[in-house]
C-alpha cells in the first residue's frame, strides 16, 4: 500500500500520524522524552567536540606555532650574532683567538641547532621545510666565505675581506639573504597562527550551535513542567526539575569556561603576544645595528649604507638622543621619547619588567655613546675604533651591548612566562571531559525517569 | 552567543597575526654588495675601434698645474688657500683604498692601512702641518673617488687613480706619480694572453675604473662583470665565475701574489698613469701637492717608496716625468 501511494502522500500521512499521536498526552510524553534524549545527545557531541577543539587549539597555538615563531626569531638573532662575531673576529686578526672566532662558531653552532629543532616542528608543512632547506644551504654557503675570509686574513691576503663582504651580503641580503628568508619563515609561522585563529571560527559555531540546544533543552523541559502540572494536578516533578537544574548547570559551566578561555585568549593572543613579539622585533633591530658597527669598520668604503641602516634600526627604538635625565625620570614611569623601548617601559607590568627594560634602556645609551666614539675614530685611527667596537667593557660597544641584550633577554623570559600561564589557563579544565557527558546521561535519565510513571498510568 | 565578541576577538587575533610585525623588516640591511654579471654595452664599439672613450677633448691628460715654487713650510701656508684651510681644520681627509695591495691596504696584523699611496697622503700631510697625525682616511671604492672629491667629503684621492680626460672633465689631477698598465690576470693552467683570446669569456674589472671602460669598448666583446672592488673580482675568479680581471699591472700583481694559481699575462694594453686627484675647486692645492711630488722625486723619496712597496729591494726606476700645462 505504502508503495502505492506516491511519495508526497505517504509523508504527509506520516506526519498526520505523528501529529495525532503527540495529540495525545501519553504520545506527548514520549515525543518530550525522545527530544529530551537527542538534544542531551546533541549537547555530548558538541561539547565533548568543542572541548576536544578547544584544547587541540590551544596545545597548536601555545604549544607548537607560537614556539616556532619565536625560534625562527632566535634564529634571525644568532645569525646576525654570529655575522657580527665573525666581522669582529676579522677585524681582531691575529687575535681572533680571544673570543669573537669562538662566539662565532658557538653562534653558528647554535642556529644550526635552532634549525635542526624547527625542523622538527615543521612535520608535514611542505613551504616551511623548503624554507628551512634554503636557508640550510645558503648558511653552508656563508659559513665557507667566513671560512676562507679568514684564512686569506691569516695570511694577510686582502682578499679576505672580500668574502667577509661577500659573506655578509649573503646574510643581509634584502630580498634573498639569509636572514630574509629566516624572516619569512617566521612569516609562514606566522600564517599559520592566523590559520589556527581562523579555525577557531568552527568551536565558536560548534558552541553556538550547543547554547542553542541547550536553551532549547531548558525549554522543553520548563514547558513539560507545566504541562505535567496542568494535566496530573501535581505541583513539581522533582525528576524534571533536577533535570532542569543540571541543563542549567551544565550553561553556567561551559558558559563559565568558554568565558575564561575566551579571555585569556585575548589576553594572550593580543596583549601578552604583542608586547612578547614588539620585544622580538628590538632584538633584531638591535642585533642588526650591532652587527652595522663592525661591518662598517671592515668595509668602511660603504660606511654610508652601515650608518643609514644603524640610525634606522636606533631611531625606531629610541625617537631622539638619549640624556641621563632622560633614562632617570623613564626609571620613574616618566617617559620622555617615543619609540619601541618607550613602548616597552610603559608596557611593562611587573617591577622586574620595568627594571629589565630600564636596564635595557641604560644599555642602549651605552651602545650609542660607543657608536659615537667609534664613528669619531674611523679613518684617524682605525686600530682605536676597532678597540672599541669589540671591546667588552661599558663604554665599549660589545659590552654596552651585553647590558642591552642582557636586559632585552630578561624582559624577554618575563614576557614569554606570563604568555605561557595565560594560554596555558586558557585550556578548558579537565574535569569538563567527565562533566559533560555525565550531565547529558544524567538529564537524559532523569527526564525518562520523570515521564515514565506518568506513561505507565496509561499502561505504557 | 548573542554577539559575535568572541568571534570578532578572534577576528582580530588573525588580523594581527597577519599584518602584525611578525614579518620583520627586511629593509635594515646595507645593500647587496656582490658584483653583478653585465652584458657588453649595446652600443660598443665595432672590432678595430678600440680606444680610450671617444670623449676625449684633452690632449695630454697628465698635463698639471705647474708648483707655485718649492713647498712652503707648515707655518707659512698661502693665507685663504685651500691648504691653510686644511692646517685650521687640523687634518687632511684622503680617499683611500684598504684592499689594493701594495698601493692601499689595510694590513691585518696590525689593523693599519698602509701602502704607496698611504705614505704619498703622508706626505701631503706632513707638508701641510709639519708632523705626523694629521691625516684621515676615507676607504672608497673606485666609482666613488669623483663625487667624493667633488662634494667635498675627502680634500684629495691617493687611490690607484688613472688619469684620464674624461676625469679631468669633473676633477683635477696631480701629476703623474706612478705608471702603471692595463694586463690581464688569468689561472697558471690557462692559455691566455690578451683580451683577444677571451671572447665570449668573462672577464671581471672593478666598477668605476677605466679599465672597466677599456674591457667593454673591447673588440673581442668578452662578458664583462663588474666586481665592487678589485678584491671581489678575485674572489668571483677563485670560484670560478669569471676567467680573467683585467687592470692595472701593479693591482694584478698584488691579487697575483694572493693567489699562486695565477698568473698576470700579456703585454700593457693601455698606460694608466696615476694622479692624486684633487677637486677643481682647488688649483692652488694641486700646485700644492705638485710641489711636494716634485719635492719626493728629486731627494729620492719617491724611490725610497717605489722600493718599499713595489720593488721589493731592487733597483727603484726613474719616477714618471711630470707635464705641466702653465
Amino acid at each position: 500500500l505504502i508503495q502505492a501511494l506516491p511519495r508526497g502522500a505517504w509523508l504527509r500521512q506520516g506526519a498526520s500520524a505523528v501529529r495525532a499521536r503527540a495529540a495525545t498526552t501519553p504520545g506527548r510524553l514520549w515525543v518530550v522524552s525522545v527530544v529530551v534524549i537527542v538534544q542531551a545527545l546533541l549537547l555530548w557531541v558538541l561539547g565533548s567536540t568543542a572541548l576536544i577543539s578547544t584544547r587541540s587549539a590551544i596545545d597548536t597555538i601555545g604549544g607548537r606555532t607560537v614556539p616556532s615563531i619565536f625560534e625562527a626569531q632566535m634564529i634571525h638573532e644568532t645569525l646576525a650574532e654570529a655575522d657580527r662575531s665573525a666581522a669582529n673576529a676579522y677585524l681582531l686578526g691575529d687575535l681572533e683567538t680571544s673570543g669573537a672566532r669562538q662566539d662565532y662558531e658557538q653562534e653558528m653552532s647554535d642556529a644550526t641547532r635552532a634549525l635542526e629543532q624547527t625542523a622538527e616542528h615543521s612535520g608535514t608543512d611542505r613551504q616551511a621545510t623548503q624554507a628551512l632547506q634554503d636557508v640550510i644551504t645558503l648558511l653552508t654557503q656563508y659559513s665557507g666565505l667566513v671560512e676562507t675570509a679568514r684564512a686569506n686574513n691569516r695570511q694577510g691576503y686582502t682578499v679576505g675581506v672580500a668574502y667577509l663582504r661577500a659573506a655578509s651580503a649573503l646574510m643581509h641580503e634584502p630580498r634573498d639573504g639569509i636572514l630574509a628568508r629566516v624572516d619569512r619563515l617566521a612569516d609562514v609561522r606566522s600564517q599559520s597562527l592566523a590559520d589556527q585563529n581562523a579555525s577557531l571560527w568552527l568551536i565558536v559555531a560548534m558552541l553556538g550551535a550547543f547554547f542553542v540546544v541547550d536553551l532549547s533543552l531548558l525549554v522543553v523541559l520548563m514547558v513539560t513542567q507545566g504541562f505535567l502540572r496542568r494535566r496530573f494536578q501535581r505541583r513539581w516533578s522533582l525528576r524534571l526539575l533536577a533535570a532542569t537544574v543540571l541543563v542549567v548547570g551544565l550553561t553556567g559551566l561551559v558558559g563559565m569556561q568558554t568565558f575564561t578561555t575566551y579571555r585569556s585568549l585575548v589576553d594572550a593572543q593580543q596583549r601578552e603576544f604583542t608586547t612578547l613579539h614588539n620585544l622580538w622585533q628590538m632584538d633584531g633591530l638591535i642585533d642588526d645595528a650591532n652587527g652595522q658597527d663592525s661591518l662598517m669598520l671592515v668595509d668602511p668604503s660603504n660606511s654610508d649604507a652601515f650608518n643609514q641602516f644603524f640610525q634606522s634600526d636606533t631611531n625606531q627604538l629610541v625617537d631622539r638622543q638619549l640624556t641621563d635625565d632622560m633614562v632617570a625620570q623613564a626609571a620613574q614611569g616618566n617617559v620622555q621619547f617615543g619609540g619601541d623601548l618607550a613602548d616597552a617601559i610603559r608596557n611593562a607590568s611587573s617591577p622586574p619588567e620595568r627594571r629589565a627594560v630600564v636596564q635595557m634602556l641604560r644599555g642602549y645609551q651605552h651602545f650609542m655613546q660607543a657608536d659615537a666614539a667609534i664613528r669619531a675614530k674611523v679613518g684617524s685611527d682605525h686600530q682605536a675604533a676597532v678597540a672599541l667596537a669589540v671591546g667588552t667593557n661599558a663604554v665599549q660597544l660589545s659590552g654596552a651591548f651585553r647590558e642591552l641584550d642582557g636586559g632585552l633577554d630578561t624582559a624577554i623570559v618575563i614576557d614569554r612566562s606570563d604568555y605561557n600561564s595565560t594560554i596555558a589557563s586558557a585550556q578548558p579544565r579537565g574535569m569538563f571531559g567527565f562533566i559533560i557527558p555525565a550531565l547529558c546521561i544524567a538529564i537524559a535519565a532523569l527526564t525518562f525517569w520523570g515521564l515514565r510513571p506518568r506513561l505507565a498510568e496509561y499502561g505504557l | 552567543v548573542k554577539r559575535p565578541a568572541f568571534l570578532l576577538a578572534f577576528l582580530a587575533i588573525a588580523a594581527a597575526a597577519c599584518s602584525g610585525p611578525l614579518g620583520a623588516p627586511a629593509a635594515r640591511v646595507p645593500p647587496d654588495t656582490r658584483p653583478v654579471l653585465t652584458s657588453p654595452p649595446a652600443a660598443a664599439p665595432t672590432p678595430n675601434t678600440v680606444a680610450r672613450p671617444a670623449t676625449t677633448t684633452c690632449t695630454d691628460a697628465t698635463a698639471s698645474l705647474r708648483p707655485d715654487g718649492p713647498v712652503p713650510k707648515p707655518g707659512n701656508l698661502p693665507a685663504n688657500s685651500f691648504m691653510r684651510s686644511v692646517a685650521d681644520h687640523g687634518k687632511l681627509v684622503v680617499g683611500v683604498s684598504q684592499d689594493t695591495p701594495p698601493f692601499g691596504y689595510l694590513n691585518p696584523f696590525d689593523n693599519q692601512i698602509e701602502g704607496f699611496d698611504i705614505d704619498l697622503s703622508r706626505l701631503v700631510a706632513r707638508a701641510i702641518f709639519g708632523d705626523d697625525g694629521h691625516i684621515e682616511f676615507h676607504v672608497i671604492d673606485p666609482a666613488q673617488r669623483i663625487w667624493q672629491l667633488r662634494d667635498g667629503t675627502v680634500d684629495m684621492v691617493a687611490r690607484t687613480f688613472e688619469i684620464t680626460c674624461n676625469s679631468k672633465k669633473q676633477i683635477e689631477f696631480s701629476t703623474t706619480y706612478f705608471d702603471s698598465g692595463q694586463r690581464l690576470l688569468v689561472g697558471k693552467n690557462t692559455s691566455y694572453q690578451s683580451l683577444q683570446d677571451l671572447a665570449g669569456k668573462k672577464v671581471c674589472a672593478a666598477f668605476g675604473t677605466t679599465s672597466l671602460d677599456n674591457v667593454l669598448d673591447a673588440p673581442s666583446r668578452p662578458l664583462v662583470t663588474a666586481g665592487r672592488d678589485w678584491t671581489d673580482c678575485l674572489v668571483l675568479f677563485q670560484q670560478g665565475q669569471v676567467d680573467a680581471i683585467s687592470g692595472d699591472d701593479v693591482i694584478l700583481n698584488g691579487l697575483a701574489a694572493q693567489d699562486q694559481s695565477t698568473k698576470v699575462v700579456g703585454a700593457k694594453f693601455f698606460d694608466q698613469p696615476y694622479g692624486v686627484g684633487v677637486s677643481q675647486a682647488h688649483p692652488e692645492f694641486v700646485r700644492f701637492v705638485n710641489a711636494v711630488l716634485e719635492r719626493a722625486r728629486t731627494d729620492g723619496t719617491w724611490a725610497a717608496m717605489y722600493n718599499k712597496w713595489v720593488g721589493h729591494g731592487g733597483q727603484a726606476p726613474p719616477p714618471p716625468a711630470a707635464a705641466y700645462r702653465d
